[in-house]
């Protein structure tokens, strides 16, 4: 059992597309954390935008994956047997409701969904998490 | 085949790290007397380190590699290690392009057992507020 005990992180965008390119800044923290927690999870939402970074050419340097290689890197980590896949609810009142802003929309939907399936959000956006320090854990 | 310095360049890129290091370090062995054997003799150049009892390396290479290497005057007072050095910094520092044959990114194995999309030799990193800036300016 990782330092976490058995809580299921939902990764955001961040830490999904950290956890996949060696590029990113942060893929060593991830990587290392990601091997100390025992479950995590990702949603549609945080794989397409996962899946939508890794072949665009501003963040890939102008080197953006193919769709093929980048679904093959999403499907092999979402295989994994720690892993969960977690549906995506109806927007709810409590938290995209008090939404401020539409940069936060996405992101307050994305604590909904992990508060909803039980789990944190695992985020590297610091902004996020002092926003939601009860349902979120920063990676740093 | 005959391949331009370019060309030769970009198919040592798509080589693994370890078979790029020992490029290299042919490389470096190299002078003006092996290139020219190449061009005399055969299009396979062989390197046998004198403390070691196997050929580390046999790279298969142009016919005519030492006559392009001296018109383009990379033989006249420049090791071929700084010409591909700096030819490796040009092309990392220049405008982003689109994906060509011969330049996707390769997926490998993480520390962690998943697949990971592997950095190019001295691509600079990128950060969790690129990321985060490219992630609000997408169009939905």
């Amino acid at each position: 059992m990782g330092r976490h005990g058995m809580v299921m992180f939902l990764l955001d965008v961040s830490v999904l597309f950290a956890a996949l390119n060696r590029t990113h800044k942060a893929h060593q923290t991830v990587t290392r954390w990601l091997a100390s927690i025992d479950r995590h999870a990702s949603c549609g939402l945080t794989q397409i935008g996962t899946f939508r970074l890794l072949l665009t050419p501003t963040t890939m340097h102008g080197r953006p994956m193919k769709s093929a290689a980048a679904h093959e890197m999403i499907a092999d980590f979402t295989g994994c047997r720690r892993h969960r896949f977690v549906a995506c609810p109806a927007l709810s009142r409590s938290t995209v409701g008090k939404t401020n802003g539409h940069n936060a929309a996405v992101d307050d939907y994305l604590v909904q969904i992990a508060n909803d399936a039980g789990c944190r959000l695992a985020t590297l956006d610091r902004a996020l998490a002092t926003r939601w320090p009860e349902r979120t854990l920063l990676i740093n | 085949m005959s391949m331009g310095v370019d060309e030769l360049i970009s198919a040592i890129l798509r080589l693994p790290r370890a078979d790029r290091a020992r490029i290299l370090d042919a490389l470096r062995s190299a002078d003006i007397g092996a290139a020219n054997a190449v061009r005399d003799g055969a299009a396979t150049y062989q390197i046998q380190r004198s403390e070691e009892s196997m050929t580390l390396i046999t790279l298969p290479l142009p016919d005519d590699l030492a006559d392009r290497a001296r018109d383009a005057g990379l033989l006249a007072s420049k090791s071929l290690e700084e010409i591909l050095r700096r030819a490796l910094e040009e092309h990392y520092a220049a405008e982003p392009i689109d994906v060509a044959p011969g330049q996707e990114r390769r997926l490998v194995r993480g520390e962690n057992g998943y697949l990971v999309v592997e950095a190019f030799p001295g691509e600079p990193q990128i950060t969790t507020e690129e990321v985060k800036k490219a992630w609000e300016d997408m169009e939905w």
